[in-house]
């Protein structure tokens, strides 16, 4: 209901209304909700150039493999030169070479890909253990709601960091991407856990779901088919938000050694290495460090941009 | 009597990102000291939008008056600062909106909320307003008021909740109370209390009214004229009993046979205005109301003038609704006659 | 409202007692948990089962979780590394964690709420915008990185500013000057704050931002709400409409969302503390994964998790008091 209770201009009529001819506007409305939002989307410039920024990123990240062989820079992470440590830029080195003599940019570019990668299935793997634990606890409720829910909140009463180490130098102590990924995941969902299980609770209430209940449909069915369709907004928003709370996680668990092991290369692992030499080589804490910023910015913006074309009542602000 | 309020040629519009949106457009009346007046429409019609456009209290972006005057005691409210303004509202001018639920602070005391504008207005010390308090709150009808006023508004029931924004509303007896569909979001049977309480004060205070509602059978028992909105345009205005009466705007015809009660009544189908209330965005060319009007005819494309159908009583209409052969084409179609009523029977 | 506080309470200890048996199982059952640590293969049999006898890890794992806590809450519970009792350990760390805390918590409320309060008064102004982009910032950057940029700034780029303005560089690591044990009290405790002041910037940047955001756009939606308009029928000054009826809704929700975050502070402490060599307890944390100091880690653990829902506890109740509509029952 629009908050500010005037009664406002009638520009459209609300599709519940009776007596409502359909108008060019609702007509539009009917053919395809997905182009609406996406319109809403691309009318947010600020949140296409998150967009655009991620799709460069994301080109970049893909293209590593490509783009090195040209350069006549294979296998960066492991071919140490000590004859060219800590050189600045150079047309050889863009971004010059790290304390043992790697070129910078092939690891940044490595990076790029290990921190997205990190970023992005550390994401699916909490979007689905979030959606999987919201959606059990908001649909049956009851003691198994209770359970679930008082374990996010257990959870969320340890310091992310502190049980992020110290799994990492016990459990997960490869530090392979695999791992790493799992450890960010098995923290990253909670806040997912609750976002969908209040979008259950709202949604388990409306008519439409006890008409599909009413022709038959099984429980799973309701769930996959009718209820996560209609919480999917919020779903797209907090994966895309994670993204970047997941790169931040990472980076800062390779920084301090806990993340990635060497020879692998994050945005993260790159500022644990040269974070002695940031008065010597600012350029090679500057390259990682605002990468992530960056990115991470890029996921914030597109994902409030979501959010925004999701529920054009929050765009009034 | 003399004349409190003269409102002319308002027009506020509201900017949207698809264009602006027209929501009054040139609207003039008149509003006499002590005088209650109501003003009908379906939402949409433009009528809260008035009445917030009277005391600026719309938001500017996106809303604004373009054009028009509000004299208040011969004084242009459009013109004013906002301070000056400030000493008008709550002062001089009260209003009462619909829901209210959310209309009090939640967070606030009930005493704390009618204190203000005594302490601010009647430059009352907290223990006299708290006395006023009190004593309003009796007058609207709330009981153990001493004990209530402590409370907070979710402890209220919502007509009890009603009774308070009227209070506060009359508090520093102003020479006008603005009511924004005060009975909208009540039950029914608080729906009446509240109405003859409204009544009951503005004839003790002698303040004058404007009552805004959608609900012809509000007005009927309250005020002495109304004016129908449609569309950001006043169609009709005559004083009450005339109007259900004699009702000479084909939307006003609408809005009669559109009483719910009065046709289960006579055994009738329930009559609707076919259609729905216009895009202001894109208005129709001419009278608003033609697309939905089965009175229609060529000239309806540029708007009618103002008519004098009696005396006091104006229709903006190029038809005659009273003449058979309209009727009969009217009929064709789809227009249900009804039989004109008399005001006090509806209010009943 | 006292069963209330009485029935949370019980409930916390309960969420406390089951996490400690989960993160005490983590820990012990793990690969790479304690007896890897003290059964260095190079020892002889009799010496591993006598360190193993000495920390009680030959016993089954109930046992040990018992025997774990009795010694936690008779304050015998001993540091592998140093052999004092944990209590000792963390004591010790205590007040430099606490004065971070203090320090940057303070800065970053009160920054939150001007920094809030000012965009939404003035929606779109410049001053909105510029706090908009750096929340923005502020969100997007890793903690370690914020403390980086700081110690490369003030140490490096503005080091011969600060040596001619103030004679000396600007502290950028460590808790205090080496000789500052021999200062007055007054110069001892100025040299302390200024070692905090980067490591509470690093710190409360990021709540800063998140919090200020939360508090303009909690205070935006709260102005369209129909008591505001009642207010200002009323004829009230907008001053009076926004401090009075505004912000007293806004603020409720605040609290709440702050009390949330306090797991990320303690998270984000142990980042500073590292980072800017500050001896608290986020760096006693830091030190004991190096050390795998179980006890002190599991207690560490436990003692955040304790604060954090005593905390959020704290903040259910003072929601409560503010909120009328709340009801403990």
């Amino acid at each position: 209901m629009d908050a500010t209770q005037f009664e406002g201009p009638h520009v459209t009529p609300s599709p519940a209304a009776p007596l409502i001819e359909p108008t060019p506007e609702l007509a539009r409305k009917r053919r395809g909700q997905l182009r609406i939002i996406t319109d809403r989307f691309l009318r947010n410039r600020i949140a296409v150039a998150g967009f655009v920024i991620l799709v460069i990123m994301g080109v970049l990240a893909l293209l590593a493999p490509v783009i090195e062989p040209v350069r006549g820079q294979f296998d960066p992470a492991t071919t140490p030169n000590f004859a060219i440590a800590l050189q600045g830029p150079s047309w050889a080195h863009p971004l010059g070479t790290d304390h043992v003599g790697r070129d910078e940019l092939a690891r940044w570019l490595y990076g790029a890909r290990v921190s997205l990668q990190v970023g992005l299935l550390a994401m699916l793997a909490s979007i689905f253990i979030g959606v999987t634990v919201g959606a059990l606890a908001g649909f049956y409720g009851g003691w198994l709601d209770n359970i679930l829910m008082r374990t996010v909140d257990a959870l969320l009463a340890v310091p992310l960091y502190l049980i992020l180490f110290l799994l990492s130098a016990t459990f997960f102590a490869q530090g392979t991407t695999l791992e790493i990924v799992l450890l960010i995941a098995s923290f990253s969902w909670l806040y997912t856990a609750r976002i969908v299980r209040s979008e259950f609770l709202a949604l388990k209430e409306r008519e439409f779901l006890l008409a599909a209940r009413t022709l038959g449909a099984g429980d799973l069915r309701l769930i996959l088919r009718h209820i996560i369709p209609n919480a999917i907004g919020p779903i797209v928003v907090s994966a895309t938000l994670l993204v970047g709370n997941n790169i931040i996680t990472e980076s800062t668990l390779s920084f301090f050694g806990f993340g990635l092991q060497p020879p692998a290369s994050s945005w993260g692992v790159l500022l644990s290495d040269s974070e002695n030499y940031f008065t010597q080589q600012p350029l090679l804490v500057w390259a990682p460090g605002l990468a992530i910023l960056v990115t991470v910015l890029a996921f914030n913006l597109m994902g409030d941009g979501l959010r925004d074309a999701l529920d054009p009542q929050m765009t009034e602000r | 009597m003399p004349r409190l309020l003269e409102v002319k040629d308002l027009q506020t519009q509201f900017r949207t990102r698809e264009g602006p949106v027209q929501a009054v457009n040139g609207v003039s009346f008149d509003v006499e000291e002590g005088e209650a007046v109501g003003i009908v429409g379906e939402s949409g019609s433009g009528k809260s939008v008035t009445a917030l456009s009277i005391l600026r209290l719309l938001p500017t972006p996106p809303s604004q008056i373009v054009d028009g005057a509000v004299f208040f005691q011969d004084q242009d409210l459009v013109g004013l600062s906002e301070a000056e303004m400030r000493d008008i509202r709550g002062g001089q001018i009260s209003m009462i909106f619909q829901d209210p639920i959310s209309s009090l602070n939640p967070v606030m005391r009930i005493q704390d909320q009618i204190v203000e504008p005594l302490q601010l207005h009647l430059g009352l010390s907290r223990a006299e307003a708290l006395a006023r308090a009190r004593s309003l709150l009796e007058a609207v009808g709330i009981p153990d008021a001493e004990r209530r006023m402590r409370g907070y508004p979710h402890q209220f029931s919502g007509g009890m909740r009603q009774r308070v924004m009227i209070a506060i509303a009359i508090s520093t007896n102003p020479k006008l109370l603005i009511a924004d569909e005060p009975t909208t979001a009540l039950d029914v049977t608080i729906q009446a209390q509240i109405l003859e309480l409204l009544a009951r004060l503005r004839r003790d205070l002698n303040t004058s009214l404007i009552l805004i509602t959608h609900d012809l059978g509000v007005v009927a028992g309250v005020t002495d004229r109304i004016l129908v909105m449609y569309a950001g345009h006043i169609a009709e205005r005559a004083p009450t009993e005339e109007l259900f009466d004699n009702p000479r705007h084909p939307y006003t015809l609408g809005l009669l046979g559109a009483v719910p009660r009065l046709a289960a009544e006579r055994g009738s189908e329930l009559v609707t205005i076919p259609g729905s209330p216009p895009d202001l965005l894109h208005p129709p060319q001419g009278c608003p109301f033609q697309p939905r009007c089965p009175f229609r005819i060529d000239k309806c494309a540029t708007y009618p003038p103002d008519r004098k159908v009696g005396p006091a009583h104006f229709s903006a209409c190029w038809v005659d609704v009273t003449d058979p052969k309209e009727q009969q084409r009217a009929e064709r179609n789809g227009f249900i006659p009804i039989r004109p009523v008399g005001g006090t029977s509806i209010g009943e | 409202m006292g069963r209330y506080i009485v029935r949370r309470l019980a409930q916390a200890a309960l969420m406390l007692f089951l996490l400690s048996i989960v993160l005490f199982l983590l820990l012990y059952l793990i690969p790479g948990g304690p007896q890897a640590v003290l059964f260095n293969p190079r020892l002889g049999k009799a010496a591993r089962d006598a360190l193993a006898a000495k920390y009680g890890l030959n016993q089954p794992l109930p046992l040990q979780y018992v025997s774990y806590m009795q010694h936690l809450f008779h304050g015998d519970l001993d540091s592998f590394n140093t052999g004092r009792p944990v209590q000792v350990e963390i004591g010790s760390r205590l007040p430099y964690t606490m004065q971070l805390f203090a320090l940057s918590l303070t800065c970053a409320v009160v920054i939150a709420l001007l920094l809030g309060v000012v965009s939404a008064i003035r929606q779109y102004s410049l001053t909105d915008y510029m706090a908009t982009i750096g929340a923005y910032f502020g969100i997007a950057m890793p903690i370690f990185f914020i403390a980086l940029v700081l110690q490369y700034v003030f140490g490096v780029l503005l080091r011969p500013f600060f040596t001619t303005v103030l004679g000396t560089g600007w502290p950028v690591f460590g808790v205090s000057s080496p000789e500052a044990d021999t200062y007055p009290f007054i110069w001892f405790a100025w040299d302390r704050l200024l070692h905090l002041i980067l490591p509470a910037i690093a710190l409360s940047l990021i709540f800063i931002a998140s919090w200020s955001r939360y508090l303009r756009s909690s205070m935006l939606d709260t102005v369209k709400q129909d008591f505001i308009r009642t207010a200002r029928a009323k004829g009230l000054s907008s001053r009076t409409v926004f401090f009075r009826h505004a912000l007293g809704n806004a603020l409720i929700p605040f609290i709440t969302v702050v009390a949330i975050d306090i797991a990320g502070f303690a998270g984000g402490a142990v980042v500073t503390e590292t980072v800017f060599g500050l001896p608290g307890i986020g760096k006693l944390f830091y030190d004991s994964l190096g050390a795998r100091d179980y006890p002190i880690l599991l207690t560490l653990l436990l003692f955040a998790a304790t604060v954090v829902v005593l905390v959020n506890l704290l903040a259910d109740l003072l929601y409560g008091v503010l909120d009328p509509r709340i009801t403990y029952s």
